[in-house]
């Protein structure tokens, strides 16, 4: 008995002592809400639209401490979506994307801070078989109930990223170089 | 890259580098001998293909990760070390038992990490069992090593250089098809080859020169399967394209078989290229209306979005 109150006593000690290691909460991408958008150059006339159809992932949020939020996100590359068949093939070919050597395009941020839209991210992106460390702010984090009883946040970021520095560099005389990206997506609060 | 102007110029370069290089290596001003005649193909074909490579902007990356790569860098190189090993006084057995491993290594090498044989969208995800990939592997290498095994007997049999000039023409086929099927800078590598083959087989044709072009169609043979297998296995390249595409260039048995003796040498040979310019010139004309017809298509996602119309009529 006098063993659990202390035990008791320990851990309202810690819960008070550091409020974050109850506060964070987790996240699971809601998919139906999310969308990754590109946008490209063609012969530096129009820009191409697209988006990936197929994509998951999972986050963790502290509001009183930053460094402890994690993002990662994972999208399958077969899915993109230019709105033409032959177009998508192109993509899918070797030629961009490679999805048959590359079916994952994924990122997992390594340090989060907070800043004044949200948080600035900072993570490692691996597209085309080759990571390299990518830095974007995340801007959101307005919290709501839909439907009732499933929490959910949301955030969005767009970023610039040079294709070719992934080794995803032919055709870059006609397909623009640098790909310009949204993504917004909405998480549900996972169960505690 | 689709700049037909280009493809013309880099093709010309890649056949007289080859056949300059061929020319000269096998010391014109002496008796000819096979050894240096064959190495001097060789050496042809490995500058010929850089030269064609680097004006098509085919940047390989090193270390290889993609089919192109380890196409350039793995089964090129192996096969020049295979064909530069049948030179050297060997029985005819061991030379094509190195040719037979290398028809087994060709096609895990070109899918090497890929999804067929890799869970690289996660444990589980491979497409292929290893069961399933040791007999994909053993048919691919079956297909290739009775392509190359029929093509040098066949130039063999007729010492004509008609032979090698009909696979690079299968191989240019095989190039344009795969583009059209949404590989396109898989064209930069098969132009390159045609090019190759070709400079070797006209620096054959010069005075004091040597008929045996082994290396050619061993270059052409292997070049032509690595195009089909990475255009239906990383492309669109159907199996009935592809199949038809690697055995286009075996039609120039037809006229050893069928009574065309009157037509003459020159005859069969004008007969050898037509005859495998006809599945490639179908396959093509095929692969040109897909093309067609996919480019006007909507994708199957975003088929079903409401149009514009229907946004007007939206309440009516």
């Amino acid at each position: 008995m006098r063993r659990s109150v202390v035990r008791f006593a320990v851990a309202l000690f810690l819960a008070g002592s550091f409020p974050s290691l109850s506060r964070a909460q987790t996240y699971e991408v809601d998919a139906m809400h999310t969308s990754v958008h590109f946008r490209v150059s063609h012969l530096g006339l129009s820009w191409t639209f697209g988006r990936f159809n197929d994509l998951s992932g999972a986050f963790r949020i502290d509001p009183a401490d930053a460094g402890k939020c994690a993002f990662q996100m994972t999208i399958k590359t077969e899915s993109i979506d230019t709105g033409n068949t032959k177009r998508d093939d192109h993509l899918r070919s070797p030629d961009f994307f490679n999805v048959k050597q590359f079916p994952l395009l994924s990122f997992k941020s390594t340090a989060v801070e907070a800043v004044k839209e949200g948080y600035a991210v900072t993570g490692d992106l691996t597209l085309h078989g080759t990571t390299k460390a990518v830095k974007f702010v995340l801007a959101g984090g307005r919290k709501a109930e839909f439907p009732k009883g499933i929490r959910r946040t949301g955030y969005t970021t767009e970023l610039v990223l040079k294709r070719s520095d992934f080794e995803m560099d032919k055709m870059k005389d006609a397909i623009g170089d640098d790909v310009h990206i949204t993504i917004s997506f909405e998480g549900i609060e996972k169960a505690r | 890259m689709s700049d037909p102007i280009l493809f013309a110029r880099a093709f010309a370069a890649g056949v007289v580098t080859a056949a300059f290089v061929a020319w000269l290596l096998r010391w014109p001003w002496s008796v000819p001998h096979r050894r240096r005649t064959s190495l001097g193909y060789l050496l042809g074909m490995a500058s010929a293909t850089v030269v064609a490579c680097r004006l098509l902007m085919v940047r390989p990356h090193w270390p290889p990760r993609v089919d192109q790569d380890r196409f350039l860098f793995v089964v090129l190189p192996s096969l020049f070390c295979v064909e530069l090993a049948a030179t050297l006084p060997m029985r005819p057995l061991l030379v094509w038992s190195l040719r037979f491993l290398l028809a087994g290594a060709a096609a895990p090498i070109l899918l090497y990490g890929s999804v067929y044989v890799a869970d690289s969208a996660g444990p589980g995800t491979r497409k292929w069992m290893p069961f399933q990939a040791v007999l994909v592997f053993f048919v691919l290498e079956l297909a290739l090593f009775i392509v190359w095994r029929l093509l040098a007997k066949l130039q063999q049999q007729t010492q004509s250089q008609v032979v090698p000039l009909a696979v690079a023409l299968s191989c240019l086929g095989a190039a344009a098809t795969v583009a059209l099927s949404g590989y396109a800078s898989i064209a930069g590598i098969g132009i390159a080859l045609a090019a190759a083959v070709t400079g070797c087989t006209l620096a054959a044709r010069m005075p004091r020169s040597s008929p045996h072009l082994d290396a050619v169609i061993s270059l052409s043979a292997v070049g032509l399967f690595a195009l089909v297998v990475v255009g239906h296995y990383f492309g669109n390249l159907t199996l009935g394209h592809a199949v038809a595409l690697l055995v286009s260039p075996l039609l120039g048995w037809l006229p050893e078989w069928l009574p065309l003796q009157r037509l003459g040498s020159m005859g069969r040979g004008v007969s050898r290229l037509v005859l495998t310019t006809v599945p490639i010139a179908v396959v093509l004309a095929l692969a040109y209306q897909q093309f067609v017809r996919d480019s006007a298509r909507f994708a199957p996602s975003s088929r079903n979005e409401p149009s514009l119309q229907d946004y007007l009529d939206f309440g009516k």
